[in-house]
């Protein structure tokens, strides 16, 4: 067992690991945020995609013992109590959500995106994208949300909630 | 139409979409529970081979091994369709294709699991594989299924309408062609996965299910359980696309192994096991023919399949049927023959996938009538107005039609593309293409016989102003729960945030036959419409009473519920609920929907019809790299007639999804097996799914007709929208390049190849 | 769930110490990003007694780029090399090619180091477990036959780096390092020098050596770029790649360095092309008669999707495209096809 210490979701966090046990094993089994989903195990479908960092990163294949020292933020630690973040009030109201499976992937992968340029082109939103697959929405809604949720960026609030 | 509507019409976020967008929402893999074990199944790495033993006593003896079962222990056939049972659980004699389940254990965790798995003696007799249904047509000492009769062919099916010969006869033009749609697989994102707890002699299974209510049936019959001990839950899903939509090996093991080890049992399938379990798109050779008169008005048509479905049954007999049952319309066909046949294969189960059974002669078809049209020079919008099928008519299979939109989403999405300006006239290179489709809003028939209604809702109001909708539809990321939440709000006159739907439950939903079929909208919102006026009748009836005024003049309104002459002292919703409830009880109404008699007249009649239809056509817009031969769809304009749009974003989310799940199957996916029958392609890495960066902003065009029939006018969305896409981007190849592609997936390599036997101008 | 197999982890702090450990343990591998080595780990190709994790190791990460040229360490992230303003101005094949590494997201982890290892790929080797029981196993891993051209006495996996052709082209020096007997041994060698185009053995890294970084001289006047095919935008590997660097002056080819990826079980340093270009005037027929040089010798067997005679070709039409790009003039283009090929 290899104890870590790490931020998740803005908290100071310390576990004990195996050696082989991933990012995604740790924060799904041991610590029970399900949040972060498990579509492949094997880094094609982003659906495990939480941040590093800031980073958006594919936790099926993150040693869990490799988060020693990280700020880690999956998809529970981005609504502020009610209130949601802007990224997801924007796939809520733009309905570019269906199954959800890739959502919270999708989300953070938007989030970071976003944070690191809050005017992108569809084609910049798209690339940023590329490597979280979703199956149900043909992305049409999605790119839209990000759109959305990048003119609340730029406008500097996350907009009122009524 | 929706203006006179309080709530249709408008962008209804999802009633789920908080939970899934903040992490809260449980999936099947994400339900923990105390002293729960990890269930893994072992596979034959043969793809046809007799089982002359199976020795488990190495995994037996494994520390952490709590339970290992094999066919016997559940040695009960089952299968989606009554007449093709032919599934075990867990292999028993044989087993059909590489990846076919043989045995599953239960450990205290994945590592010991998969250990236990490899201590699974198992001794194969090996036999010849049949890997091309070609040879499955013919080959006789090869059975698959010692059942077939003639060598490997499940079911044969000929259909004859109108007079074929008069028709071709009377033709001035006869064309034939043959085509090759390849296999595709659903892929959803969530991969299966089943959680089964067994005690008190109660059985409770968790599972990633498009249909609970056929899961409860086949687990108490292959249990050999009543099933009023049974209970099936389907948490939130992660997508379907009928993947989801038969009980499965996971299932029964989870059950077989909770039951075995007195603990909780969770399988969840690798991505691996997601692509040999399958039940995908039938890999479709096809042979078209038709007639027509001069103007390209058609006189007779003869289409022919042979489906190559794999290992089993599965769906694969009402694919076989909707193969040349979906071809009697958008156009009118006045004379028809069809000839279909299904065979068994060694590779993994095809079965129902979205747009089920028309997509692959949709694309066939589609591409034959540009053929057509470029023969006799008419353009193809032209020749798709001069045949589109009427509303309120028959069509020669049977068929009713009654509202029908074809013309318009012919119209909007030709205009939206600038049909008429750029057909033909584009630089080389690019091209412009359209292709229309019709799909079913549900079967008008159940899988198994039954006189009892294919959708239940209930509905309860409470005296705090809330309404509960119960209902045995399965959310499978389609907004089922959603769409039951706007039809019980808009019927009973109260806003959408005071309804909770509780759905996809056998113990406390009634039953909905699940989603297939594109059925949920039309049957399961039908229902809910009767429950909720039942519901509203109460609470009004109530009121007329103790108000004294005639039930006519009230309404339920923005949470009210006005009484003429008592403005001053204004009756809430939840008031008039508790006054019902006062005088009469608990305050719920039930609905049920019961499709029409609607089966044709024939034996075979019963695959295809249907209460109502949609219709589409979609325009599509590409650019083909004449060097690379890679082809960018520009832009995909999709026109669909789905009735009414009881929630326009959800609806349009449908045909966006449908479409690119199109595109993939058009330009990239190929669900193939090596020659030995391994799978080629078992990972979201190889199996090619299409990125963000691979397709365009699909324009979504509701087409509204209005169905008399459906809640609120409201037809299917979710599946014929796939149709048109493939047969769109064909033809729209054609106007680029002037190439004919009649096999899809079309890769780089057969559009070069194309072009050079087409040779460059 | 697909697991990983059991193992040590080991988490040094300096370069010394990680070299030890991989010295002290014969079965102990160095481990980077994770993002190729876990996925072969679940798939049970490799079963390491130890990981050697290597992020703790600052001397590799270390990044500098100045008018003298470049060092760039093994550690350093792909999204680094994509994102750094001075690898997109003076090495954009390399900027290039790091941004069309599977996706964006495992270009935040995977490292410089680990692509240049980057384990050679074959759809009959990077199965799982059951499936390669099920086909038989390979000359690459427990088998005694290639499956993907049978008969044959060696390994044809394809080499699928993507910043390992746009190194070569870009003359890159790396740079290893091991403990040996006690003693630390360092060497360095030209980058195309390192690879052997055989899909078992791939490389020239002895046990227990690692890859310390990678040197690159000025790039001054340098133009470059990368180019690569896969069926989807994003996420698949390589079906074919190129990276060419040059310099124009006087209006003539010079320094012309063209590397073929995904062809062959190494990079291919395409010596033929690069003769006919260097010196000569940039024309369409000269860059047509370059590109169709560029898949001279190789022959790719049929161990993934495409078939190797497409894979030829599109290596032909990427290199003479991007020679054109590089040439600055639009005369050998096809109108309006390159952002498809090279779009990210």
């Amino acid at each position: 067992m290899h104890v870590i210490r790490f931020t998740l979701n803005g908290d100071p966090v310390e576990i004990g690991v195996r050696a082989e046990e991933t990012l995604l094993q740790a924060l799904r089994e041991r610590i029970g945020l399900t949040g972060t989903k498990q579509g492949c195990d094997l880094g094609d479908c982003g659906s495990c995609t939480v941040l590093m960092d800031g980073e958006p990163v594919i936790s099926c294949l993150i040693l869990a013992a490799d988060a020693e020292g990280h700020d880690v933020v999956t998809i529970e630690g981005l609504a502020e109590g009610e209130e949601l973040h802007p990224v997801q009030r924007a796939f809520h109201e733009t309905g570019a959500v269906q199954c959800g499976f890739c959502t919270p992937g999708m989300v953070l992968a938007a989030k970071a995106l976003l944070d690191r340029n809050p005017d992108p082109t569809p084609a910049e939103i798209r690339s940023a994208l590329s490597g979280n697959l979703c199956r149900c929405t043909g992305y049409t809604k999605i790119v839209r949300a990000v759109e959305q949720a990048a003119e609340w960026y730029r406008d500097g609030a996350c907009g009122d909630n009524t | 139409m929706s203006r006179e509507f309080q709530w249709i019409g408008k962008a209804l976020p999802r009633v789920d979409g908080v939970a899934k967008l903040t992490g809260e929402a449980r999936y099947t893999d994400d339900l923990q529970l105390p002293g729960m074990l990890v269930g893994k199944i072992l596979r034959s790495p043969h793809a046809h081979a007799r089982i002359r033993s199976i020795d488990t006593s190495r995994a037996e003896a494994l520390e952490g091994v709590k339970a290992v079962a094999t066919g016997p222990d559940a040695p009960v056939q089952y299968g989606i369709l009554p007449v093709a049972e032919d599934e075990y659980p867990l292999a028993i004699d044989k087993v059909r294709f590489v990846g076919d389940e043989v045995a599953a254990v239960a450990a205290i965790d994945e590592a010991t699991a998969v250990r236990a798995l490899s201590l699974i003696d198992v001794d194969y007799e090996i036999l010849p594989p049949i890997f091309d249904p070609w040879e499955a047509l013919t080959r006789e000492d090869v059975k698959i299924h010692e059942e077939s009769k003639v060598a490997n062919i499940e079911r044969k099916v000929s259909l004859t309408f109108g007079d074929v010969e008069a028709g071709f006869a009377a033709a001035a033009y006869v064309r034939e062609d043959t085509f090759f749609k390849a296999a595709a697989s659903h892929a959803p994102i969530e991969p299966h996965s089943a959680l089964a707890q067994y005690r008190d002699k109660k059985l409770t299974l968790w599972t990633a299910t498009q249909v609970p209510h056929y899961v409860h049936r086949a687990l108490a019959k292959v249990l050999r359980m009543p099933a009023e001990q049974i209970r099936v839950i389907k948490p939130a899903l992660g997508g379907g696309f009928g993947g989801k939509g038969e009980p499965f090996p996971l299932e029964f093991a989870a059950c077989v192994l909770a039951r075995k080890s007195g603990r909780p049992v969770k399988i969840t399938y690798t991505r691996e096991e997601v692509f040999l379990t399958h039940r995908g798109r039938h890999p479709m050779h096809m042979k078209v023919k038709t007639g027509v008169g001069k103007d390209g008005t058609i006189t007779a048509l003869h289409f022919e399949s042979l489906l190559d479905g794999g290992a089993h049954g599965s769906y694969g007999v009402v694919t076989l049927y909707y193969s040349g049952q979906l071809l009697t319309a958008p156009y009118v066909v006045p004379a028809y023959q069809f000839d279909g046949a299904r065979v068994y294969t060694n590779k993994p189960p095809c079965g129902a996938q979205r747009g089920h059974g028309g997509v692959q002669p949709r694309f066939a078809f589609e591409v034959h009538l540009d053929r057509i049209a470029t023969d006799l020079g008419i353009d193809p919008v032209e020749i798709r107005l001069r045949n589109a099928v009427q509303p309120n008519t028959r069509t020669v299979n049977e068929l009713r039609i009654t509202s029908c939109g074809f013309k318009e989403c012919l119209e909007r999405s030709s205009r939206a593309l600038s049909w008429t300006e750029r057909r033909g006239k584009l630089p080389r290179g690019r091209g412009i293409g359209i292709a229309g489709g019709f799909y079913v809003s549900g079967a008008a028939l159940p899988i198994y016989f039954n006189p009892m209604p294919h959708s239940n809702v209930r509905i309860e109001a409470d005296r705090s102003g809330r309404v509960t909708v119960f209902c045995g539809a399965s959310d499978i990321g389609q907004g089922s729960d959603t769409m039951l939440a706007l039809v019980a709000a808009e019927t009973i006159g109260i806003p959408p945030e005071l309804v909770r739907v509780i759905s996809a439950d056998t113990d406390t939903t009634p039953v909905d036959l699940g989603s297939y079929s594109s059925r949920v909208t039309f049957m399961a919102g039908n229902a809910c419409r009767i429950a909720a006026q039942e519901v509203r009748g109460r609470v009004l009836a109530a009121v007329a009473e103790v108000y004294e005024v005639p039930v006519d003049q009230l309404e339920i309104r923005d949470r009210m519920v006005p009484v003429p002459g008592n403005e001053e002292k204004p009756l809430t919703f939840a008031a008039a609920v508790a006054l019902a409830e006062a005088r009469g009880g608990p305050v719920s109404g039930s609905g049920g929907y019961t499709p029409p008699k609607l089966a044709g007249s024939y034996r075979g009649g019963g695959v295809g019809p249907s209460p109502a239809y949609s219709f589409g056509a979609y325009a599509a817009e590409v650019e083909v790299d004449e060097e690379t031969g890679e082809i960018t769809v520009q832009r995909l304009a999709a026109a669909h007639d789905l009735g009414l749009a009881l929630n326009p974003p959800a609806a349009e989310g449908q045909i966006e999804g449908a479409t690119v799940m199109g595109l993939g199957e058009t330009l990239w996916e190929d669900h193939a097996f090596l020659d030995r029958g391994q799978h080629a392609s078992p990972s979201l890495l190889e199996y090619k799914v299409p990125t963000a960066l691979d397709v365009p902003d699909i324009e979504a065009i509701l087409v509204e007709s209005v169905d008399p029939e459906g809640p609120y006018g409201a037809k299917e969305v979710g599946e014929g929208s796939l149709h048109p896409s493939i047969p769109a981007v064909v033809n729209a190849v054609y106007d680029a390049v002037g190439i004919w592609m009649h096999e899809v997936p079309i890769t780089p390599e057969s559009v070069l190849k194309a072009l050079r036997k087409r040779g460059r101008p | 769930m697909m697991i990983l197999p059991k193992f040590h982890l080991m988490r040094p702090r300096s370069l010394t110490d990680a070299l030890k450990g991989l010295a002290e343990y014969p079965g102990a591998l160095p481990v980077a990003g994770g993002t190729d080595l876990l996925v072969s780990m679940k798939h049970g190709l490799f079963h390491p007694t130890h990981l050697v994790e290597l992020k703790g190791v600052d001397e590799l990460k270390r990044k500098e780029i100045n008018d003298n040229g470049a060092w760039l360490g093994a550690s350093l992230r792909l999204s680094q090399l994509r994102d750094d303003p001075a690898v997109q101005q003076r090495y954009p094949a390399l900027s290039e090619a790091a941004g069309l590494v599977a996706s964006p997201s495992l270009q935040n982890r995977g490292t410089l180091g680990g692509n240049v290892c980057l384990d050679t790929r074959c759809w009959y080797y990077n199965q799982s477990a059951f499936w390669r029981h099920s086909r038989g196993y390979c000359l690459k891993r427990e088998g005694t036959i290639c499956q993907a051209a049978p008969g044959s006495k060696r390994c044809y996996a394809t080499f699928s780096s993507d910043t390992v052709p746009a190194l070569i082209a870009l003359r890159a020096g790396l740079k290893t390092a091991r403990v040996y007997e006690g003693a630390l041994q360092e060497r360095e060698l030209p980058l195309e020098d390192f690879f052997v185009d055989d899909g078992i053995r791939r490389n020239r890294l002895s046990p227990g050596e690692l890859v310390v970084g990678v040197g690159l001289p000025p790039a001054e006047d340098v133009r470059s770029g990368f180019r690569k095919y896969r069926q989807r935008a994003s996420i698949d590997y390589p079906l074919v790649s190129v990276a060419v660097a040059l310099r124009l002056r006087d209006g003539r080819f010079h320094d012309v360095r063209v590397v073929v990826g995904a062809l062959a079980s190494a990079p291919i340093l395409a010596q033929e092309t690069m003769e006919v270009l260097e010196g000569s005037i940039p024309s369409p027929p000269l860059l047509e008669r370059a590109a169709e040089l560029v898949t001279k010798g190789s022959k790719p067997v049929r161990n993934q999707a495409a078939s190797p005679a497409h894979r030829r070709h599109m290596a032909r039409v990427l290199c003479r495209r991007l020679l054109a790009d590089l040439a600055d003039t639009t005369a050998a283009r096809a109108s309006g096809a390159l952002a498809h090929v090279s779009r990210q």
